[in-house]
């Protein structure tokens, strides 16, 4: 990793401190990115939004009703039981069993936002 | 464990990321313009990418430690750290990626048009950082302890030195390959061992671990300490002597009365099979630091729930605003590549983590003499060496002891890059950016000093506490200022100050030590609980308080953020982003 191979280099952290006084620059509405500019009608975007937040809260209603519930539910069962003696069921429960769910979770929200961006865009 | 297999095990960890980085910018160097062309990397080795940065030695050893000493309940810390990322995903991942934002003081100044509430993200962010940082360091001491014997200290400052002459000599370009490649390392070094140790564990008839009572040593074991113990024994126990024991010199059989002794450095001590162990007095001056475990041990008695409940929010909220997570997403070619990303995330985060409770329950059946000396978070490190031993153990033990340098090197590179960029652009204005390099040696050195001084205290599970400092500042800032269009500067102000501030301040008394037990030391260690709704409720009534100054771009910002963009051909992808950047000659 000599000096000799080192290319050319850009730094990405910011925009650089100069133009600060200004005001700020319409960032990723670039024309070269061919991004949307401001809309005249913003009613698109309210409904997109509107329909992406239902899917997000979706998600997470779900998060929070299987593991969420999860400690109030074990502290339930287990205050009967004795002491620390966890059964094999709960390290299942804790060890095994959230991850597939949060993945089988992740998987359907990016089907249901993806498709929520394709009728708004039409494609 | 056998010095000269782990030296070598971490030696070759360091080469191979050498070579990975090399072979990274050799690839990287086709392109003209390295940053903007990584912004096409696809989804898969992104991923890759975003786990390797992850997985910390919080989740390589402390997790498997957390498991031995306390049981199944600590298995909350890896389901919080994984869950974390589903919240990112259905919240954020997207249109953070849409904003373009590559820092979150980036984000902040862009959606809220106000340096005010960039300045405070910017303070946070190194907050956040560098409490991130101390464990990771403090982890590098451990292992560097174990394998040479060398202060605690040291392992840190080496790892500091390291991380900082690699971003420093700008090899952390190739960083996406190098972090890839160390989630597969990290895979590895878990996965083979594991294999190996169920096969011994059922060759030794498959013996259950249990929680519920003192825990006795499987086999006859010899424990060596490096500074003073007091033990506690319930019940008399014959044991060999190399050392000092209550203030006599001994070289033999004694047998150790019920009640408490002390251990003097440098002792050896031989437990038979079937003793149970002696554990440590807790709270005295004397005993042994007890790595991630010692604020949970404290408050879990009495206060279970709370503090299940307080893990659980940090964790689910405050991933979203760890300043190496959300770098990395940057680099994704769209938002829909970023929500790809985090997806895969979610598998492989799942994947590794399925592994580690595994060491913990083992640790807890054939290393329990680390709740003796207290280092718990050893027990991935030396199951290998305890179970199979023989060349074989001492093997495996290495490719352990690789994996977990790989945790502290891409953890703490990727933490260094973030909170350096942020001083560089924000903090140290003289500097300005064309000093970024210099940076780093503040952005390192500041842990790195504090990680010496507080070695006793019980700063080890400052991941937890980030992530609560995280959850309550930038967790508000990134749902509201997404989701909510009447969000205002004073009111992202306001929630920044009172949610992140007073975590802050909770956090930084805990650490200090300012309070040891009861209720007051259970709402300080766990303060996302009442922190995170402060936050929220701040922003929210602020915001409608003044509602005039509502940011007149919020709408376009609005669509900017959550319209998909217009699809891009992939031979056009490098130059067709925004050129936001400024070029610098290295």
């Amino acid at each position: 990793m000599g000096a000799e191979s080192v290319p050319r280099r850009e730094v990405v952290t910011g925009r650089p401190r100069t133009d600060r006084a200004g005001p700020p620059p319409a960032r990723a509405v670039s024309p070269s990115g061919g991004r949307p500019a401001v809309p005249d009608d913003d009613t698109p975007v309210r409904f997109l939004m509107r329909r992406q937040l239902r899917a997000a809260l979706t998600a997470t209603v779900l998060l929070a009703l299987s593991l969420g519930l999860l400690p109030v539910l074990l502290r339930v069962l287990t205050a009967g039981g004795a002491g620390h003696d966890v059964p094999l069921a709960v390290w299942l429960l804790l060890g095994v069993a959230p991850y597939p769910l949060l993945l089988c979770t992740g998987a359907w929200y990016v089907r249901r936002a993806e498709r929520n961006e394709g009728d708004v865009t039409g494609r | 464990m056998n010095q000269t297999y782990g030296i070598a095990g971490v030696s070759a960890v360091v080469l191979a990321t050498v070579l990975v980085g090399a072979l990274g910018l050799r690839i990287s160097r086709t392109t003209s313009d390295f940053y903007v062309a990584s912004r096409s990397v696809p989804p898969r080795l992104n991923a890759f990418a975003v786990s390797g940065e992850y997985l910390s030695a919080a989740s390589f050893l402390g997790v498997a430690g957390l498991v031995l000493a306390q049981g199944a309940d600590m298995l909350w810390f890896p389901i919080g750290y994984t869950a974390g990322f589903l919240v990112l995903l259905a919240f954020v991942a997207a249109p953070l990626r849409r904003s373009g934002a590559y820092t979150l003081p980036d984000f902040a100044e862009a959606r809220l048009e106000s340096r005010a509430v960039r300045r405070i993200a910017s303070v946070l962010v190194v907050g956040v950082g560098w409490l991130y940082l101390l464990p990771q360091l403090r982890g590098a001491g451990l292992i560097l302890r174990l394998l040479t014997g060398a202060p605690g200290w040291f392992g840190g400052l080496v790892v500091a030195v390291v991380v900082t002459v690699a971003v420093a000599a700008g090899g952390m370009r190739s960083i996406t390959f190098v972090q890839a490649f160390q989630y597969w390392l990290k895979l590895t070094a878990l996965l083979v061992p594991a294999v190996f140790l169920l096969i011994a564990w059922r060759a030794d008839r498959a013996p259950a671990p249990a929680w519920d009572e003192r825990p006795v040593f499987q086999r006859s074991t010899r424990v060596a300490t490096d500074r003073p113990l007091t033990l506690t024994v319930h019940a008399p126990v014959r044991v060999t002597v190399t050392g000092t024991v209550d203030g006599r010199p001994l070289d033999g059989p004694l047998t150790l009365g019920a009640g408490t002794h002390r251990v003097g450095p440098g002792t050896t001590l031989g437990f038979p099979r079937g003793a149970p162990v002696p554990l440590p007095d807790g709270g005295g001056p004397g005993t042994a630091p007890t790595g991630w475990a010692q604020p949970l041990s404290a408050g879990r008695e009495q206060h279970g729930l709370y503090a299940t409940y307080g893990l659980i929010l940090a964790t689910f909220l405050g991933t979203m605003g760890l300043p190496h997570v959300v770098v990395r997403f940057y680099t994704n070619p769209d938002g829909g590549a970023a929500r790809r990303t985090t997806v895969v995330v979610l598998g492989l985060l799942g994947a590794f983590y399925l592994l580690v409770p595994l060491y913990g329950v083992l640790g807890r059946l054939y290393a329990p003499d680390l709740l003796l000396t207290g280092d718990t978070d050893a027990a991935v490190l030396v199951l290998p060496q305890r179970l199979i031993g023989g060349p074989g153990g001492d093997l495996l033990g290495a490719l352990v002891a690789g994996g977990a340098c790989a945790a502290f090197l891409s953890t703490v590179s990727g933490l260094t890059m973030s909170v350096a960029g942020v001083l560089a652009q924000d903090v140290l204005p003289t500097l300005g950016i064309r000093h970024f390099r210099l940076a780093t040696l503040p952005a390192i050195a500041v842990p790195t000093a504090a990680s010496t001084v507080v070695t006793d205290l019980p700063v080890a599970d400052a991941v937890g506490l980030a992530f609560a400092v995280s959850a309550s500042s930038f967790c508000p800032l990134l749902l509201l200022g997404i989701w909510w269009r009447g969000l205002t500067p004073p009111g992202a102000v306001a929630g920044l100050l009172l949610g992140g501030g007073s975590a802050l301040t909770a956090v930084t008394v805990t650490i200090a030590g300012g309070a040891t037990s009861g209720p007051l030391h259970t709402l300080l260690a766990w303060p996302a609980v009442w922190s995170v709704p402060a936050g929220f409720a701040a922003m929210v009534l602020i915001s409608l308080a003044t509602r005039h100054r509502v940011p007149a771009s919020a709408a376009a910002t609005m669509a900017r953020l959550h319209l998909p963009e217009p699809p891009r051909g992939p031979a056009t992808a490098p130059g067709a982003g925004p050129k936001r950047s400024r070029e610098r000659r290295p």
